[in-house]
Order: C-alpha cells, then structure tokens, then sequence
C-alpha cells in the first residue's frame, strides 16, 4: 500500500520532469518542484541579521533601558559562570601540558609552592568558595533548566520561587562543600 | 522490488531535493537514508530540507543525556576516586563546555567570516584541553586527586 502510494508519486514527479524542456529546466525545477516551499530557520535567523546589519540597527533588545530583572540576571549568571568555569578549566588543561613536561611541575609540586607561601587562611578559603559557589550554582540552576526542557515550571510565580530557591540554595550547598561535607 | 527502491533513491536524490542540498551533501548521503535495506517511507520526501532540524534535535537530545550523567558523575567524584571518573570527568566536562562556548559563538559572534574561524579556534582549544586533561590524568595526580589535594591539603 505505502509502496504503490510512492510510485504513484514519484512517477508523477519523474513523468512531470521529463516532459520539461532542457530551457525551461533550469526556472522551473528551481521554482516549481526543487525549490523550498519553506526556509529553515536558520535562513530566517541570517536574513535578520543581515537586515539588522544593513539598516545599522541598534541592538535588540537595548539591555540597559531594561530594569534588571531576577530570571535577566539568573540566566546570565548561568552562562558567566559556566563560560568562567570552562575557561579555567581550558587553561589548567593546557597550562599543564606545558608546565609539566617542559618544567617538571607536576600538582604535588605547585601545591607545596603555594603552601610554602602562607596565604592567610581566609584568603585560601575565599580561593576555595571561587571554585565551590559558580559550581553549585551552575549545577543547581542546570537542574532548573532541564525541568524547564522537560516541560515544568513556566507558571510566573514558579519560575520566580525556583529563581530565588537557586540563588539561595547555592550558597548553602557552597557552603556545604566547604565545610559540611 | 529492488529496482523500484533503486529508483525512487535515484528520483529522490536527483530531482526532489532543493539545490541547497547539493551544498549539505553530507545531509543527503547520512540522514535521508539511514536504513538502506528498506525503502524510504512516503514521509521521507521532501521538497525541503529538512535533516538540519533532525541534526538539530539530536544534538538537544545528546546535550541533555550527557548533562544529567553529569549530576551523576559529579557526586561519585566527590566520594569515588579512580581513574574511569577521571577520564570520564575530562571527557563531559571538555564536552559540555565545547557545546557551551559553542551556543556563546553563535549567539554573540555574528558576520561571515568571523563566526567561522571562532568555532575553528575552539574545536582547537577543546581538543588541548581534552588532551590537557587526558595527560593530567595518566602521567599527574588525575583530577580527582587534585582536586581532593586543593580542598584537604591547602
């Protein structure tokens, strides 16, 4: 059944096409049959920004006329956080690779050299909270998102509780890495 | 029966596709004919295209599998240290902070040239660092350790 609906088509598309000329070939094919009744969004996405671009507009939307806004800075402390997090991660990896063969500092050795230089302890520990917060908070906001992908928590008054219950809540597991567990 | 699907492949990818498939070969050849013992289903013609959604949509899927096993992965480090969380830590964080700066390229970075060669430069960067990490592990401490070291030790 799908079959004999297929021929039926196809033969219709192929019957169609040999009955065009070779001049007529080229505009019709590209117009009637081949052409896209629909365009990607990506084309749209590059048609705006090329009309964006033509017309000089100013950014949209203009961020600063906006009153900051909880979700606003949520979600971009979600990305600053995940891009600072995967740029140090980026640059020990590679700032590695070249210490340790070159120079011969393994971890143990850098960690002794900066135990040898007697840091005050709560500079050590504000070093730690710099690595303990943006992980807990990017972790428990990614959480927030992925309920979000599975198709929760849109509702206004939700979206807000989840907001703060994040900020709050990664200080708190912050803190729990630090000194709870 | 053979001859038919020959055919009707042959009618697909000569005349239905868009000229702009000529450009995405790599569409036409992997994502329309994924099983090549059976013919293409009716719904599989089109005068569009339409494989770059599909591309699209599994990458969401492969982003979100590979996030959850990351708030798997992460407390098991916090307790268990060996080295297949080691490399399995270097593996999906080199990952997901690839397809993070990615969307950062896209969504920042615009014109025709530039986004191009940013993209060029972090598939570069992703791969020295997933080599970083790779070497850190095998001939270092190992992430773990380390970080273990940084929180217990200082």
């Amino acid at each position: 059944m799908a079959l004999s609906s297929l021929l039926v088509r196809n033969s219709a598309a192929i019957s169609r096409l040999g009955l065009l000329s070779s001049s007529l070939r080229t505009t019709a094919l590209s117009s009637r049959l081949a052409a896209p009744m629909t365009t990607t969004a990506q084309e749209e996405m590059a048609k705006f920004w090329d009309k964006n671009a033509q017309k000089k507009r100013p950014m949209s939307p203009h961020l600063t006329i906006y009153k900051p806004q909880l979700t606003a800075m949520l979600s971009i402390t979600h990305r600053g956080t995940g891009a600072a997090m995967a740029a140090c991660v980026y640059g020990f990896s590679m700032g590695m690779l070249l210490v340790n063969p070159l120079l011969g500092w393994d971890f143990p050795t850098i960690i002794n050299f900066v135990k040898s230089l007697e840091l005050h302890p709560w500079l050590i520990l504000g070093g730690k909270w710099c690595m303990a917060w943006p992980i807990s908070y990017h972790a428990m906001n990614g959480i927030r998102h992925l309920t979000w992908d599975a198709g929760y928590g849109f509702n206004m008054k939700v979206l807000y509780r989840s907001g703060w219950f994040v900020f709050f809540g990664s200080f708190v597991l912050a803190d729990l890495m630090l000194f709870g567990l | 029966m053979a001859a038919t699907v020959g055919i009707l492949r042959l009618a697909n990818r000569n005349l239905l596709l868009s000229p702009q498939l000529v450009t995405r070969p790599f569409v036409a050849s992997g994502l329309l004919h994924r099983n090549r013992l059976q013919p293409a289903p009716t719904t599989e013609f089109h005068t569009s295209p339409r494989s770059l959604a599909a591309l699209a949509s599994s990458h969401w899927n492969a982003e979100r599998v590979l996030v959850v096993s990351m708030l798997g992965l992460f407390p098991l480090a916090y307790f268990v240290q060996n080295p297949a969380v080691d490399y399995g830590l270097a593996a999906a964080v080199v990952l997901h902070g690839h397809w993070g700066f990615e969307q950062i390229v896209t969504d920042y970075i615009h014109g025709p040239l530039l986004p191009r060669l940013s993209k060029l430069a972090l598939y570069g960067a992703s791969v020295l660092a997933f080599a970083g990490l790779c070497y850190f592990n095998y001939n270092d401490v190992g992430i773990t350790k380390a970080v273990s070291m940084i929180w217990h030790d200082l």
